[in-house]
């Protein structure tokens, strides 16, 4: 009961924000909305019994994902997604 | 025209997607469910050939060693191509330009040293609780990362990196040749690993051993991959 | 109602829901997106998606997490994907990296990043 309604509350947000992810246009809020999912990810690793996962999850997913992005962006001139296309 | 088209398109992919989705469904649900999980046999005989409490790092590091093998060897060759893709002519990366606030450059010197010290500890304790290589590691470099944002004349010696992270890798292989020479076996439990001792620090044989050298390698790959994706010193030509 | 709730299909059901709809969206991203780098970030939401789903498929209702305790090895989750999924989150973060490098590569020779106009090797 317990970690079904937890489950069911983390999944929604995780797509949620995944589809806000894709309707982003700045691409700095679409590196923290992945941080946001790789975070919410964890979590439901910790409740799926894999607390190494979750460990690496939260250190991979949320940390230095969002740097190789955001350093990438930096180097296109491209805050926004319009200015490419 | 084009703007006729691409609404078709994008209703196209929906339902292509759709489709898709409907048969995974389909396939999930007609699975039969699997009777014996080769997981269950790993945990049975973890006692007499690993003696470790935190099985998943025994099947990572022992049971499986050899899949650990090959994948840090993918990690040593994409921060190869990193490194080859970033030196190639042309023009250089652009570091960050970031003012880091003053919070930030008090704050990371001490924090970079609790960072460190955590990743080291989930490194160590990797036999008994929920940790290992590649998360100590992975938490090192983000404790490097930081240390790079607040000050970004910092640098790790480019040899140090490739040092560290070549002899882990070879201390790894050695390892397993021992196991080899000495057990019978690739990565074989050669050091003495009884049931009795599990739970303590020296247990569980070559196991901290092992994840000591997966923790230092990924460690220094993910923190040469930050330092050069972030680095000054090789970019203070085109910033002028 | 509440049974439902209670049981183990249930679990079962919202998790392959939840999962196939990160799927779908990040599917959705992949195509539609014009820019590489939110190609990039669509990868990221179906290698998530997957992960979980690599996890979640041998979980058992009242599993525990298959670290000794000194209580005994009842209910064990099976450790083996959990391994595998550790493994595919690293290298997963350094393709992903070695792509977008690629891509900034692409950007200083091209000047862009829209997919639609990478049509060099059809000139």
């Amino acid at each position: 009961m317990m970690i079904y309604f937890s489950m069911l509350v983390l999944f929604i947000l995780m797509n949620v924000t995944a589809l806000m992810m894709i309707k982003e246009k700045s691409l700095f809020s679409a590196v923290a909305a992945l941080s946001f999912i790789g975070l919410l990810a964890s979590v439901v690793f910790f409740l799926l019994g894999a607390p190494d996962v979750a460990l690496t999850e939260a250190a991979m997913g949320s940390g230095l994902t969002s740097l190789v992005f955001v350093v990438a962006i930096r180097n296109t001139r491209s805050q926004v997604e319009d200015i490419n296309e | 025209m084009s703007r006729l088209i691409v609404p078709v398109k994008k209703i196209f992919i929906l339902l292509l997607l759709l489709a898709l989705s409907f048969s995974a469904l389909w396939i999930f649900f007609s699975a039969p469910a699997a009777a014996e999980r080769i997981g269950d046999h790993y945990i049975s005989i973890n006692g007499s050939e690993m003696g470790a409490a935190n099985i998943v790092t025994a099947v990572l590091g022992g049971f499986r060693g050899l899949d650990t093998l090959g994948e840090v060897t993918i990690l040593f060759l994409s921060t190869t191509g990193i490194g080859l893709i970033l030196s190639m002519g042309g023009q250089y990366f652009r570091w960050l330009q970031f003012r880091p606030h003053a919070v930030l450059t008090a704050a990371i010197p001490y924090l970079f040293t609790a960072i460190v010290f955590y990743g080291v500890y989930i490194i160590v304790h990797g036999h008994l609780s929920p940790g290992g290589g590649f998360q100590g590691g992975a938490v090192i470099a983000t404790g490097f990362m930081l240390l790079f944002f607040t000050d970004s004349d910092h640098m790790i010696k480019k040899k140090a990196i490739y040092i560290s992270e070549s002899l882990s890798g070879l201390s790894f292989v050695i390892l397993g040749v021992l196991g080899l020479v000495l057990a019978g076996s690739f990565l074989m439990n050669f050091l003495p690993h009884s049931v009795r001792d599990t739970g303590r620090l020296l247990s569980a044989g070559t196991l901290p051993l092992l994840s000591l050298f997966i923790g230092i390698k990924v460690g220094a790959e993910l923190s040469g991959l930050a330092q050069s994706l972030i680095g000054r010193k090789e970019h203070k030509e085109v910033d002028k | 109602m509440m049974d439902y709730f209670n049981s183990e299909a249930a679990l079962t059901h919202l998790m392959m829901a939840g999962i196939l709809s990160l799927v779908v969206i990040g599917l959705y991203g992949i195509l539609t997106r014009k820019n590489l780098i939110k190609i990039f970030l669509s990868l990221g939401v179906v290698e998530t998606a997957v992960n979980i789903l690599i996890v979640a498929l041998p979980y058992r209702k009242g599993g525990v997490a298959p670290i000794l305790t000194g209580q005994g090895m009842e209910g064990f989750l099976d450790p083996v994907p959990q391994a595998l999924v550790l493994t595919s989150i690293v290298i997963g973060l350094a393709i992903t990296a070695l792509g977008l490098v690629m891509a900034v590569k692409f950007y200083q020779h091209e000047g862009h990043l829209n997919i639609r106009k990478m049509n060099g090797l059809k000139r």
